[in-house]
């Protein structure tokens, strides 16, 4: 009875105790993952409404501070993450055959893949760093009469009209002094909440690969039996990369880019 | 009575005509759900005694019975309704404000109300009205969510921070009710609390006399929201901007002036950048003064300086709106040199919106 | 040679019975078949962490009334009886808080039905019984961030939250506090996950959703509704963690941001939370009075689905909490009819279990009584909700003593009760033992009087306007709040009976034996404390849950001469045939 199996180290049974059969156990696992996916879409859900509601009442402002991010990196971003995606996906197939070699291939260009991500990511905040766009309400200049207009005596708004300029915001007919800082700030909130959440779950998954390339080296997947394991990570991984692909439009794709920015 | 000499009222005061159009409402609702629930105690209690086991009986086994069932969702069903379709009326009677009827202004700060009367007259943790006059009530919040609610008129309004929301009484019996803070606040929350003196309207002109003498010009007398809100307008030197001089062309006032004339301006539809129209109402010219950028008159750059709390006060604000809303044709006074612009603001009007 | 002897019953059980009905107290159970701390603290049994569930929510109930009764003799007089005003806000809240966060949500999910859903349903053991453990622990975890916070320093906000106030005025514990709620949200998430996965994928051979234990449809609900709308809660209290922290503006409106957008986010969770706090309790009520009524559940399909249907529209309603904020008088009108329409199915509900009690042949023990109790609190409760529903009763009962008596009738005469039906119903199966039948009964009747002595005023002070979270109120309200003090200290009496009688069953309390109350439930049909994997062997589903009205006979045949079963030593009972051709 497959109950009974264990794996040639004679480790913990392949079906757990409490499961009838093993086919039990697979779409028992593969539920929960999808569960907690649904989890997770409301968790992201609720950011993404607040997002929803400030873009819809303050266009002109979050067009403005998207302007200030890097489209670049954030395309480079997508790329890699698509692609840890596509092998991740191999993985299962790989551990359902048990081409050990290929599973163990394929989990570490996830992991790689996962990582060059974090690093662009982690210079592009950065870059962020050293352009000062830090939503701070750190005050620049005191005098109120003169500057409050528009936020604009705060240390963050100086760093973001600066980027803008830099940016040559105005030649597309745009005016930054249509623009309220305090609404660009609260773009900057956004900004730096669903991609630090993403950056998170990113960080989890990554780690789960990891450990799943661990359990790989010492023969856990048995063939047809455990590949569930790598499936539902992939699934996880699959959501984490979704967000991703709603992040980009949402912060980066919002502002007027051209490539000569790039 | 046993209740009355406690001092323990089982209902609240009725004091306007809301009150009783709501309580009608209430004691429909009432009614009906005492019947409900006295249905279902009366079924409990007689089917606990009657079935109580005894020897040698036997349940009956009994599935269920869609029809019934179908009852009993139907019934309640269109009752609740009916509450509904009442409800709907009565709230909608909060908001609408009966034509001229006086406004009086409240401020909710922790942790008092400050309320402003039509004619200036400021008091706080008080109001005094006269007797079967509709006077509007608008407040508005200098720190955290409060709630103005007077029982006795059976209303009650969020006093949210960064908005005015009205409602409007119209107390019908002379006496003296509670005014409650209903949104939990902080530590003084239960200290937020005022009276309503509702006054025969004779005993509200003496009251008033002794208090503050009011102007006899109805339109801006001396003391009101409005006159105190023109003295503001010339302080805060807004009059620089918001003139009636045009320098050139009257019909391009891009380029005659730098901000709009205000005169007239209430209620009409102001056009914004990006085509679509707006309703000149109370609270987008409050929002123009706090965030003159959120939504600029199509035609002007957004070059207007906010005025945060700190600079002009809830009260100065509400003032400020009132001489605003004030304004007919020819009300502005003239800009003269004795009212330069305000710093920051351009030199020449000439020069078109560019604050550098 | 096959002995054979033939077991009548004047029920039919959900399953074959797999044992005898005599106690045996030297057979291993999941009680006493390791007694080590190490052997509780890790133990992946459902059964086990339910018991750790039942200590630690106990211990926080007991808490959370502590802050109840300094908040009722407080109200004793009208300038305040004992507290400092902030004092006052911060026992309140520490009263909400706890018995919400910490005792409400996840007291029948975390006890019953962690012990319970896997048994009802014939499994032996939650989907993922380490996730199980680990929801037990995140729970441990939330707590002590709430236990830190309201030692050091408490929090005054109200369970709501409502920024500006909870953003940049309160200075109190509003991180510590807001990070324990999120923390003990993915404890209540994650119960909910394994819950539903169980009720998928763990039924065992028979249990068609169609035979399946109303409890257990009301667990599943209730489960939904934690897996899709506790995220939501968890990253609104980040969002007012990151306003707070970094002075961002988000829900301030001097920074542009919204605060009416929080009360939206915060009510999208918490109005589906007070159905997480009632649905266990209503689905308690159907196993208990089925079983003392002797009857089948009046509209078995009636009742599950109004479960369901409580639970879907019951998302939709959440801006009848905002009619007065300003949110605009066309979305009040959606929400308040939707309000109506999440009526009927309460009203179905209470229909339906009084017409359950016709034609059967009643008894009154504790958890019969308790049931009682809590439809009739529960039918004043549901009723009174109407006023809040609709737009213009609203308008002049919003945030007084109406609305706290509403909700604690709903939630303490709602599922409170239905808590006390179910652990009194349940407490011999989860022990082994039977606990006093006369202080149960006086418990039960001693709440009942109590709390409605606690809450009926209420209903009048609300109706003449005393606001709620008023430490300080006008004298002429002193008589009701004199009154209602009275009706707590009752009530009071009344939660602590049972700490006495049931810790006393637990040691001189005799052997209840499996089936004590004669009840068709597959939980019922093994041993008493149930063994470590809850059956002795898979058991086989026949019929529906509640077939009390139908008789049944059962073979009793040798099991060593059963072919089915070569090796078995235990008797072992087969159906006999069924005169009413149930197969």
């Amino acid at each position: 009875m497959a109950a009974t199996n264990s794996t040639h180290d004679g480790a913990a049974p392949i079906v757990a105790h409490h499961f009838n059969n093993i086919l039990q156990q697979q779409s028992s696992v593969r539920f929960g993952m999808w569960l907690f996916l649904a989890t997770e879409v409301l968790f992201f859900g609720g950011v993404f409404c607040a997002y929803t509601v400030y873009r819809r009442w303050f266009p002109l402002d979050f067009e403005a501070a998207s302007t200030a991010l890097n489209p670049m990196i954030a395309g480079i971003n997508s790329f890699l993450l698509l692609t840890s995606s596509f092998t991740a996906t191999l993985a299962i197939r790989a551990a359902y055959t048990g081409n050990q070699g290929r599973l163990k291939a394929m989990l570490a260009a996830t992991i790689v893949l996962g990582v060059a991500f974090l690093g662009f990511k982690s210079f592009e905040y950065y870059q962020d760093f050293e352009e000062g766009l830090v939503p701070s309400a750190q005050v620049a200049n005191p005098d109120p009469l003169h500057h409050h207009a528009r936020g604009m005596d705060s240390q963050f708004a100086h760093n973001l009209q600066h980027v803008l300029e830099h940016k040559k915001y105005y030649k597309d007919g745009a005016h930054l002094e249509d623009v309220n800082l305090d609404r660009c700030r609260l773009f900057f909130v956004f900004y730096y909440g669903m991609t630090g959440l993403h950056v998170i779950h990113m960080i989890v998954g990554i780690g789960l690969f990891i450990w799943q390339y661990i359990l790989a080296s010492r023969g856990f997947f048995v063939p047809k039996e455990r590949f569930v394991y790598v499936e539902v990570l992939a699934l996880y991984w699959h959501f984490v990369e979704l967000v991703w692909i709603f992040l980009l439009p949402l912060l980066y794709m919002t502002g007027h880019h051209s490539f000569s920015d790039l | 009575m046993l209740f009355a000499e406690l001092e323990m009222p089982l209902l609240p005061p009725t004091a306007s005509e809301f009150a009783n159009d709501y309580d009608w409402l209430f004691w429909y609702i009432t009614a009906v759900i005492t019947v409900a629930g006295l249905g279902v105690y009366a079924a409990l209690a007689w089917f606990s005694w009657k079935y109580m086991k005894r020897p040698g009986a036997k349940p009956i086994r009994l599935l269920g019975s869609h029809k019934l069932e179908l009852i009993w969702s139907v019934i309640p069903l269109l009752f609740f309704l009916s509450f509904y379709a009442w409800g709907i009326p009565i709230f909608n009677a909060t908001t609408k404000v009966p034509e001229g009827a006086p406004e009086i202004f409240v401020v909710g700060k922790q942790w008092m109300w400050k309320i402003q009367h039509p004619n200036g007259v400021r008091e706080i943790n008080e109001l005094h009205l006269p007797v079967n006059k509709a006077v509007k009530i608008t407040g508005g919040s200098e720190d955290v969510i409060h709630d103005f609610g007077v029982p006795a008129f059976r209303s009650k309004f969020d006093v949210v921070p960064g908005r005015w929301i009205s409602t409007w009484y119209q107390p019908n019996k002379v006496g003296e009710y509670h005014i409650f803070c209903d949104q939990y606040c902080g530590q003084g929350h239960s200290q937020m609390v005022g009276k309503v003196y509702v006054m025969e309207q004779a005993d509200y002109d003496q009251w008033l006399d002794g208090v503050k003498k009011t102007g006899s010009d109805n339109r801006i007398a001396d003391g009101s929201p409005a006159w105190q809100g023109r003295q503001l307008f010339l302080k805060l030197q807004c009059i620089t901007c918001h003139n009636n001089v045009y320098d050139a062309d009257r019909t391009n006032s891009n380029t005659s002036n730098r901000a709009p004339n205000l005169e007239g301006l209430y209620m009409s539809k102001v056009p914004m950048s990006g085509g679509s129209y707006i309703t000149a109402d109370e609270n987008y010219i409050r929002e123009s003064i706090r965030n003159p950028e959120a939504k600029v008159h199509d035609g002007w750059k957004p070059i207007m300086p906010a005025f945060p709390q700190g600079q002009v006060s809830e009260f100065e604000l509400y003032n400020l709106v009132a001489y605003i809303k004030s304004l007919q044709p020819g009300d502005l006074p003239r800009r003269t040199d004795q009212f330069p612009a305000p710093v920051g603001a351009p030199v020449k009007a000439t020069e078109g919106g560019n604050s550098k | 040679m096959s002995a054979t002897a033939t077991l009548e019953l004047d029920y039919t059980p959900q399953c074959v019975p797999p044992i005898s009905n005599e106690p045996d107290p030297t057979a291993e159970n999941y009680l006493n078949h390791s007694h080590t701390w190490l052997s509780w603290l890790l133990t992946v049994d459902h059964k086990r962490i339910g018991i750790m569930y039942l200590v630690a929510v106990t211990t926080f109930f007991v808490f959370g009334g502590l802050a109840a009764m300094l908040v009722r003799i407080n109200l004793l007089t009208p300038t305040g009886a004992i507290l400092e005003l902030d004092q006052y806000n911060k026992a309140f809240t520490a009263h909400g808080t706890i018995m919400l966060f910490l005792f409400l949500i996840p007291v029948v999910p975390g006890v019953l039905g962690n012990f319970f859903v896997p048994i009802m349903i014939g499994a032996k053991d939650m989907a993922f019984p380490k996730l199980n453990l680990a929801s037990f622990y995140v729970y441990a975890f939330g707590a002590v961030f709430f236990i830190v916070a309201l030692l050091t320093g408490g929090l005054d906000t109200g369970w709501t939250f409502y920024p500006p106030y909870s953003s940049k005025y309160s200075h109190t514990n509003v991180l510590l506090a807001g990070t324990g709620v999120f923390i003990l949200g993915f404890s209540s998430i994650l119960t909910g996950l394994n819950i539903i996965a169980t009720v998928h994928k763990m039924r065992c051979p028979g249990m068609s959703w169609g035979r399946m234990p109303l409890f257990v449809w009301a667990m599943y609900a209730t489960s939904v509704i934690q897996v899709l709308a506790t995220p939501v809660l968890a990253i609104t209290v980040t969002m007012l963690a990151v306003e707070r922290i970094f002075g961002v503006g988000i829900f301030d409106p001097t920074l542009q941001g919204d605060p009416i957008l929080f009360q939206h986010m915060f009510w999208y969770y918490s109005h589906p939370a007070v159905y997480i706090m009632l649905l266990p309790g209503m689905g308690v009520i159907n196993e208990v009075l089925t079983c003392f009524s002797r009857k089948n559940i009046f509209g078995y399909a009636a009742v599950a689905w109004s479960t369901i249907g409580i639970a879907v529209v019951g998302y939709l309603v959440w801006g009848h909490h905002m009619f007065l904020s300003g949110q605009g008088v066309y979305l009040g009108m959606l929400f308040s009819i939707l309000t109506m329409l999440v009526a009927v199915p309460s009203a179905i509900k209470v229909f339906n279990w009084t017409a359950t009690l016709y034609g059967g042949t009643l008894t009154f023990q504790a958890p019969m009584l308790y049931a009682l109790g809590f439809i009739a609190l529960f039918t004043i409760g549901g009723l009174t909700g109407i006023y809040l529903g609709v737009m213009g009763t609203d308008i002049h009962l919003h945030d007084t003593y109406f609305v706290i008596a509403h909700f604690h009738f709903t939630m303490v005469g709602g599922m409170m009760f239905g808590w006390q039906a179910g652990l009194h119903f349940w407490w011999p199966k989860m022990t082994g033992k039977m606990y006093s039948d006369f202080w149960s009964r006086l418990a039960a009747v001693t709440t009942l009087v109590g709390f409605s002595l606690t809450f009926l005023p209420q209903f009048v002070l609300g109706f003449s306007g005393m606001p709620r979270r008023y430490p300080y109120y006008p004298p002429e309200f002193q008589m009701f709040n004199i009154l209602s003090t009275a009706g707590a200290s009752i009530q009071g009496i009344g939660y602590l009976m049972p700490v006495f009688y049931l810790t006393a069953s637990l040691f001189f309390g005799k052997n209840a034996g499996p089936n004590p109350w004669r009840a068709t439930g597959l939980e019922w049909q093994t041993a008493s404390p149930p063994p470590m994997h809850n059956f002795d062997e898979l058991p086989h589903v026949t019929c529906g849950p509640y077939e009390y009205a139908l008789p049944s006979s059962f073979q009793l045949v040798e099991a060593s001469h059963n072919p089915d079963h070569p090796g078995g030593d235990h008797p072992h009972l087969v159906t006999a045939g069924d005169p009413h051709g149930r197969h």
